[in-house]
């Protein structure tokens, strides 16, 4: 009996770490905005689950000029007030990571 | 020992008999049914030894600059579901040489608005680097794929590729989306 229930754990935790393993190959970041009265709140995270505290945050407006240059907070959130014109949310999580959210995807 | 007792007995036993079968029977079955799956499980190993070349869809060389790519859609499958993150495709290329001049290659759907942020890195060794294309929500089957190459001397390089040369199987779920 011992035999058996060792054998199953070993099954359960190999499985776990197989499992695991899948997950890590992929997790892309994501970036969120909505629309909070006057304010944007902005989330980021990844994909398999995982926060984005730190991760760079910049605003845009369509000419390019940076209007807000931040960093996700503890909780992977970060506010700040809506900008005038049309702009976009880059997310930077390195090179070849980043997300993008326009300001009409904004709600 | 009485004569009913002796039926009951007899009775049990065939029982036995009878679940032992089913049990073999059901055992049968499911150590037959991964058969099936063989196929598709040696095509993806072929796939992944490189045995079928690039990807399942090579889409032969494109110059982009002075350097020459070779892309390859990896298989032919609508793109997946990343959660929030949204939906992927898999890319791969191969650039001979493209290690000594070449600091990072990118793809994305869409024209970039900075390069800051040029899209999906592709990364790997030189003869098969990987890239997760996303596919985003305002994408059509017209999109075009912007590839944006950039030297170890900073300089940029750009061209365009339709998304329907890139992955039908893409612009064929783009076509299922629409509402």
């Amino acid at each position: 009996m011992t035999t058996r229930i060792s054998s199953s754990v070993r099954w359960l935790v190999v499985t776990t770490l197989a499992s695991g393993a899948v997950s890590a190959l992929a997790h892309h970041p994501f970036g969120v905005c909505k629309s909070d009265g006057a304010d944007v709140v902005c989330t980021g995270g990844f994909s398999d689950g995982s926060p984005a505290p730190g991760v760079a945050l910049e605003v845009y407006d369509y000419a390019h000029t940076p209007v807000l240059k931040g960093k996700l907070g503890d909780d992977s959130t970060l506010r700040f007030a809506r900008p005038q014109g049309p702009f976009y949310v880059l997310f930077d999580v390195g090179p070849g990571h980043t997300v993008e959210v326009d300001h009409s995807e904004i709600r | 020992m009485s004569t009913s007792v002796q039926a009951t007995a007899r009775g049990r036993k065939r029982e036995n008999v009878a679940r032992k079968r089913w049990i073999f029977r059901i055992s049968l079955v499911l150590a037959v049914l991964p058969a099936f799956y063989l196929p598709g499980y040696f095509d993806r190993l072929e796939l992944f030894r490189g045995a079928q070349g690039l990807g399942a869809r090579d889409l032969g060389e494109l110059a982009v600059g002075p350097w020459t790519l070779r892309l390859a859609e990896w298989d032919e499958h609508a793109p997946e579901s990343e959660g929030l993150a949204g939906h992927f495709k898999a890319m791969t290329m191969a650039c001979a040489g493209c290690s000594e001049g070449v600091k990072a290659v990118y793809a994305r759907v869409g024209e970039p608005r900075t390069l800051r942020a040029p899209g999906a890195i592709f990364f790997g060794p030189e003869q098969r680097q990987f890239a997760e294309l996303h596919i985003p929500s305002n994408a059509v089957p017209e999109s075009q794929v912007w590839i944006t190459l950039v030297g170890w001397d900073d300089q940029i390089h750009q061209r365009t590729i339709p998304l329907s040369e890139v992955s039908p199987s893409t612009v064929a779920w783009l076509q299922r989306r629409k509402p």
